[in-house]
């Protein structure tokens, strides 16, 4: 199993809600802290419907706290 | 250390222990005993309350250990984890049961061919089998554990 090549912005994101902890997270969502610590360090991709939860908690969408490198994307019409 | 990987460290304590104590007292202490006997019933009734034993007594005192705490509750990454062991557990048991199978078919077919006597007989075929079990067990502990010690 290898590091995911989707990166995130949580750490960010944690920072702008006053300093939620991996902890607090992690019990919004349903998670571990441990797993929350993997997929902030880009070690675990997370299922889809826990990415949405993830966004959810910080009010967010899901690309802006998941990336996902698209080196080829065409340009617009 | 996660509940879910304390829980595994303990089930991997708890089934080498057992595993122990059964050659202990299978092998080691005498003849060994006859597989339908009042001795094997007896051996496998300690066994059996061994393993519940050995189990709470290690999940209580990792709990005490760790002062209660967080991430009680298992997820999709435990789940994961799990699968990947039970996955590799089964290649590791069919492996095995591939080998005894070889064995047996070679045993009772072959055994004058080679000029020994290779038959399983129907001890050593149990305890093939019960040591597979085991094998199995261990391969999806250490899957898991290496998966939780590496990090994913």
């Amino acid at each position: 199993m290898a590091d995911t090549q989707i990166s995130n912005t949580i750490r960010k994101f944690r920072f702008m809600t006053g300093e939620m902890t991996q902890a607090d997270l992690a019990a919004r969502i349903g998670a571990t802290r441990q797993t929350v610590h993997a997929i902030e360090a880009g070690k675990y991709a997370p299922s889809l419907e826990l990415a949405f939860r993830i966004a959810r908690v910080f009010n967010a969408n899901l690309e802006d706290v998941f990336q996902y490198p698209w080196p080829d994307r065409p340009s617009g019409p | 250390m996660a509940r879910s990987e304390a829980s595994i460290w303990v089930a991997l304590g708890a089934e080498l222990v057992i595993a122990a104590v059964y050659v202990k007292l299978v092998f080691l202490s005498g003849p060994a005993p006859a597989l339908a006997s009042a001795e094997m019933a007896a051996i496998i009734g300690k066994i059996i309350v061994l393993a519940i034993v050995v189990t709470l007594a290690g999940e209580i005192a990792f709990h005490i250990l760790r002062g209660g705490g967080d991430d009680a509750r298992r997820d999709e990454r435990d789940r994961l984890f799990a699968s990947h062991g039970n996955r590799n557990a089964y290649y590791a048991l069919t492996a095995g049961i591939a080998m005894v199978m070889a064995a047996a078919a070679l045993g009772s077919d072959h055994s004058s061919l080679f000029g020994v006597t290779t038959a399983i007989d129907r001890f050593v075929l149990a305890h093939a089998m019960l040591a597979l079990l085991i094998a199995a067990a261990m391969v999806k502990y250490a899957t898991m554990l290496f998966h939780y010690r590496r990090g994913w």
